[in-house]
């Protein structure tokens, strides 16, 4: 098992790796050590990233994916193969759905290629077959001279188009050769190729928006980049904004943006009656447009959709015009474009008005079981503007994608849409963190999901991670309890008994905090943040 | 009696034997929970809750692990399936019998990347490097024959793991029949020819060996008059542990790891080996070497070339093969081998004993007292730590299926779920689980399980402070330590608040204690020993 690779110099191809990241801006990497990966821990010492050790792998990833959220860079994860590997495929799956740029460096073993087995040590035969499912890309490094393209390629590949996991399986014997080339010499510099855009389409664009009577945008997690434009744009046009669970926060409190889903009624009715609608960056996925499997999302008078990525732009709903184009290219130009001309800016007074009455209805349509849940949330976002709010799949969570109004953007995201999992809040949380320590990160997770995924709350221990995990205790798994009961089935395993939640914080050193009712929330949570330590903050749901 | 394809299900798991499933349900698994609970309609079926489905599909793997049968999970798409994935890896380079059954997302999507929930790519896709097979059913009555195809591997092939993925609209629809089990053909008996030119050459041997892994597990009443008629020394893998009983004076035990005992099958002039792979798992040396050639009895043909090309290859259940061996080698007279076989393995056991290094001497103190004090039926849960390692060759157990250890795939974290499964299966034996204080902390969360279904589980907890196989690894190799210095919870208040209880051993009297009261209890006891403590040297 011992290969004694001294440091003399002629350096070895995986130590070289985590400098090569370097070069290419990697600060924090998220990894379990083992045998198969020493050899790239080995080049650690020369670099100045930090290393995140979590307690499973499945949390390096969420870790990894909320760190790419707020940070606005890949999240780079370092993991054996085999089991290393399957352990961080939920948090990749993720990341796909939700679009955003992962890093997954793997070892791999050298002869178990090609469906070989042999009985190694983690094996796992044709590990990349079963990476490309989640995965946009999975490159083999083979030879010295592949690990610099492979690199720039994944790099490329993962920040072109729709962003997305990529992954590099390193074979344990080529990690161990000597590399053909010196790190502090290498050009790391890729290429990201951006398609020109049709001014004449831009052009048509505008006309169509200008001639529009009830003009409407729909905002989707590919618009996040072009925020500044949208402010603008939406006030020209004279267009309401919705925004999708990725995308809230986007053009902040303005009072043209609809922060609710295209799922309730009356965010419904409004596409319909829209004349012209603008779509940026969304896939109109079921989890924002159907959550409710009703199929009752409306036929929409004229599409006109805006996306990276060609296949997006056609997915779930018929366009009448399309443009592949980034977001902020789009924006931008269609923004020139506009302001080049004698655009004839709508009355807006009354929409803000009419927006009003509409933020209203949303609310109002909320089942009331999902209230106290949604109280929870709106207290957080108009108490502490500045948080990061990092959620699971939860009651809470489920009523705040319908509505919320999130003053900033990056700054409400949670794996209840897309991939949907459980235990992703903790960890990806404790990332977000690590991207931005200046902002406060509330991390906000059921008792069940809390218990698939609360080992990593010694993480946020043992690195000293300041966040605040809201557990919305409501004795089990809510959400499928309800379900069961709609469909007659006797409640089985939904019930899970939660922890003590005060112990488990003391023994891992955290805060503990037991909200009793509504009205002590903000007390505690500031108390919380000014401790400058990580903590749980207990609600249940029938004192709440 | 009119049943949602999803209750047809579940019956049909009764009608194979099933009764326990290891899951956690969501919307996509609706309609086989119904089936779950009428037991009127389906028979009765358990449902056991984990914490995660890799927790799940770990006791599923354990239940596998005790009783040679399957063990089933049943999770939702997406998330429950790649959650799942590293036990099915397990179960795949262990060669267990695991069944995964899942939702999967209405068929009308599949494929065409909607975004709806749980989605991905291709889920079977995902599974199929982990399983023998993996499918989607695309009407209930591919169900029956899924089953049938997973089920004759589980019985008569080498054992691996299997997925079968039910989408939501599948799962709904009504099934009029009541779906029946097959019955499977008998385990493949090798040539009669074969077995004789075996014997042959076993009996013109003067030094032979027999190698043992887990493909040998149901042969251990056949294996011991052939190993004492042969006079051959009995090499197991850690699969093979107890198929022989570990004591026996021809045995070693789990110790192929053993710069002592290659050197031992470096001079053997035959060796036979039956259901191993000779894995480098099992001897972390890149090849083995020996000096004599060898005979592969496997059930799997493609383990009679591999990385071991056989003399002669015997392609065939185990149990049949070496029953036709004893036959045929009945008149053989190894007494005099039998006696010097036996004072070799003396001889080798104790300088096994001298060679140990001082952590490892702490390790077999505390092997020592648990010898001597737990019952000989237990089974022992490992995790890959290195108390364990130890175990391997320093811990004899009676029989086969009581010492666990994921020996291919090796993820960290099964030990605790694969002993919630084990004790769920065989409810009258003590089962002890061994884990390091990294390893415990993967699957941390299903010590709730275990409390919640009241089970009595001394969990012992090395403490050396963080990854120490990997700290090795790194010291050894001149890289300077980075991950693996992670501090503990208090573990005594992590226990209470899973509703289990803790000791700590601080010496031996306390351990022994530890242990007596940890197998008495109705919950999960972690019993902490810590590397540095004095009474360990
Ligand atoms: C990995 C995974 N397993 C199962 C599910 C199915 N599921 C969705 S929500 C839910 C309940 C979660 O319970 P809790 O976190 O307590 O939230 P609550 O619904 O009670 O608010 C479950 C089991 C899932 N989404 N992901
Ligand atoms: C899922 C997974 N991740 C990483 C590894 C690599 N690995 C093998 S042993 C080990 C150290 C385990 O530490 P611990 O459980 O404390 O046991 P110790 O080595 O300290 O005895 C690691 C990290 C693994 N086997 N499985
Ligand atoms: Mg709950």
């Amino acid at each position: 098992m011992n290969t004694a690779h001294q440091d003399n110099g002629n350096l070895t191809v995986g130590s070289t790796v985590l400098s090569l990241l370097e070069k290419m801006g990697v600060e924090t990497i998220f990894g379990i050590p083992g045998v198969h990966t020493i050899e790239i821990y080995r080049g650690i010492s020369k670099t100045n990233i930090r290393h995140i050790t979590p307690r499973h792998e499945q949390g390096a990833g969420f870790m990894a994916d909320g760190y790419a959220r707020v940070r606005g860079k890949p999240g780079v994860c370092l993991v054996i193969t085999g089991p290393g590997m399957t352990n961080v495929l939920t948090a990749m799956a993720q990341a796909r759905a939700d679009s955003i740029p992962m890093l997954v460096i793997s070892a791999v073993n050298p002869k178990s290629n090609d469906q070989n087995e042999l009985g190694l040590l983690h094996e796992l035969p044709d590990q990349g077959a079963l990476v490309r499912q989640v995965a946009i890309s999975s490159l083999k490094v083979t030879k010295s001279a592949e690990l610099i393209p492979a690199l720039k390629n994944s790099f490329a590949k993962m920040l072109t188009g729709k962003p997305g996991p990529v992954h590099i399986e390193i074979p344990t014997d080529i990690q161990k050769l000597l590399s053909d080339f010196n790190p502090e010499d290498a050009n790391m510099a890729y290429e990201i190729s951006e398609d020109q855009l049709d001014h004449s389409i831009i052009a048509n664009i505008a006309d169509r928006l200008n001639e529009a009577k009830k003009p409407l945008m729909i905002l989707g997690g590919g618009a996040k980049a072009c925020n500044q434009y949208l402010y603008e744009l939406i006030e020209i046009i004279g267009a309401q904004a919705i925004t999708t669970i990725n995308a809230r926060g986007l053009l902040g409190d303005h009072p043209l943006c609809i922060p609710a889903s295209p799922s309730l009624a009356c965010v419904r009715q409004k596409i319909m009656a829209a004349d012209v609608v603008l779509a940026i960056g969304t896939e109109f996925g079921k989890t924002d447009f159907d959550l409710y499997g009703d199929g009752g999302f409306p036929p929409i008078q004229y599409l006109i959709r805006v996306d990276v990525s060609e296949d997006q732009l056609t997915k779930n709903v018929k366009p009448n015009m399309t443009i592949k184009s980034t977001a902020t290219k789009f924006c931008d130009q269609l923004l020139r474009e506009i302001k080049s001309r004698d655009f004839v800016p709508k009355e807006i007074i009354q929409l803000k008005v009419h927006n009003q009455i509409i933020q209203e209805k949303c609310l109002n349509e909320i089942e009331s079981k999902l209230r106290d849940p949604l109280d929870l949330i709106l207290r957080l976002i108009n108490h502490f503007p500045e948080a990061i709010l990092v959620g699971d799949s939860t009651q809470p969570i489920y009523a705040g994608n319908l509505y919320n109004n999130v003053k900033k953007a990056g700054h409400w995201f949670n794996s209840a849409t897309g991939y949907g999992t459980l235990g992703y809040a903790i960890p990806s949380a404790l990332g977000a963190k690590l991207a931005s320590p200046i902002s406060p990160v509330i991390g906000i997770i059921g008792d069940g999901g809390f218990q698939f995924t609360s080992n990593e709350l010694m993480t946020a221990s043992d690195e000293n991670i300041p966040v605040i995990f809201i557990v919305w205790n409501n004795n089990g798994y809510k959400e499928i309890k309800d379900s069961m009961k709609i469909e007659r089935i006797f409640p089985v395993g939904v019930t899970p008994k939660p922890p003590n939640f005060k112990l488990q914080a003391e023994s891992y050193d955290l805060s503990y905090y037991l909200v009793e009712n509504r009205h002590d929330l903000i007390k505690i949570v500031n108390t919380a943040l000014e401790t400058e330590m990580p903590a749980i903050i207990e609600i249940r749901e029938t004192t709440y | 009696m009119n049943m949602t394809c999803g209750e047809a299900t579940i019956k049909l798991l009764s009608n194979y034997g099933v009764r326990i499933v290891f899951g956690i349900p969501g919307v996509h698994t609706l309609d086989m929970c119904r089936g779950l609970t009428d037991v009127k309609k389906t028979g009765s079926m358990r449902h056991v809750q984990a914490r995660n489905e890799q927790g799940a599909g770990f006791m599923a793997e354990g239940w596998a692990r005790a009783t040679g049968e399957v063990g089933v999970a049943l999770v939702i798409s997406g998330p429950g399936v790649t959650n799942a994935c590293t036990a099915l890896g397990q179960a795949y380079a262990d060669s267990l019998p695991l069944l995964l059954i899942s939702a999967e997302p209405d068929s009308k999507t599949i494929g065409k990347g909607w975004g709806v929930l749980h989605e991905i790519t291709e889920q079977k896709k995902v599974t199929e490097p982990l399983t023998a097979f993996s499918a989607t059913a695309r009407h209930p009555a591919d169900i029956p024959e899924l089953f049938a195809r997973a089920f004759s591997i589980f019985t008569s092939q080498r054992p691996r793991p299997v997925h079968i993925s039910i989408p939501l609209d599948v799962q709904a629809e009504v099934v009029r029949e009541d779906w029946k089990p097959l019955s499977f053909a008998k385990p493949l008996r090798a040539g009669k020819e074969q077995i004789i030119n075996a014997a042959n050459l076993l009996k013109l041997s003067n030094k032979p060996i027999i190698m043992i892994g887990g493909g040998a597990v149901n042969a251990g009443k056949d294996l011991l008059p052939l190993a004492e008629i042969l006079g051959a020394v009995v090499i197991s893998s850690t699969a093979g542990k107890g198929i022989i009983p570990d004591s026996h004076p021809l045995h070693l035990s789990g110790s192929t790891v053993r710069s002592e005992v290659q050197g031992y099958i470096r001079d053997a002039d035959m060796i036979l080996a039956v259901g191993t792979e000779l894995a480098e798992t099992d001897s972390f040396v890149e090849r083995l070497l020996f000096k004599g050639d060898i005979i592969r009895i496997d059930i799997d043909p493609s383990k009679i070339n591999d990385f071991y090309p056989a003399k002669m290859g015997i392609i065939g259940d185990a149990s049949l093969a070496i029953k036709g061996l004893v036959e045929e080698l009945k008149k053989h007279d190894g007494t005099t081998r039998f006696n010097s076989a036996c004072a070799e393995v003396v001889k080798i056991r104790a300088s096994i004993k001298k060679n140990l290094t001082s952590t490892e001497r702490k390790h077999q103190k505390v092997l020592d007292i648990l010898q001597e004090h737990v019952p000989a039926n237990t089974i022992f849960s490992g995790d890959a730590c290195q108390l364990v390692y130890t175990g391997a060759f320093g811990f004899n157990v009676a029989g086969p299926r009581q010492w666990f250890y994921p020996a291919g795939f090796c993820a960290l974290g099964n030990a605790v779920p694969n002993g919630i499964g084990a004790k769920l299966a065989k409810p009258d034996k003590p089962v002890v689980v061994l884990v390091g204080d990294g390893g415990f902390m993967f699957t941390m969360p299903e010590i709730i399980t275990a409390a919640e279904l009241r089970l009595p589980l001394p969990i012992i907890i090395w403490e050396n402070g963080g990854l120490k196989q990997i700290q090795d690894d790194m010291d050894n190799s001149n890289i300077k330590r980075v991950g693996v210095e992670g501090i503990n919870p208090d573990f005594e208040t992590l226990a209470k608040a899973c509703h289990c209880k803790a000791i700590y051993a601080d010496s031996d009297k306390a351990f022994v204690r530890a242990i007596s009261e940890g197998l008495k209890v109705d919950c999960p006891t972690l019993i902490l020993i810590k590397e540095n403590d004095p009474w360990l040297t």
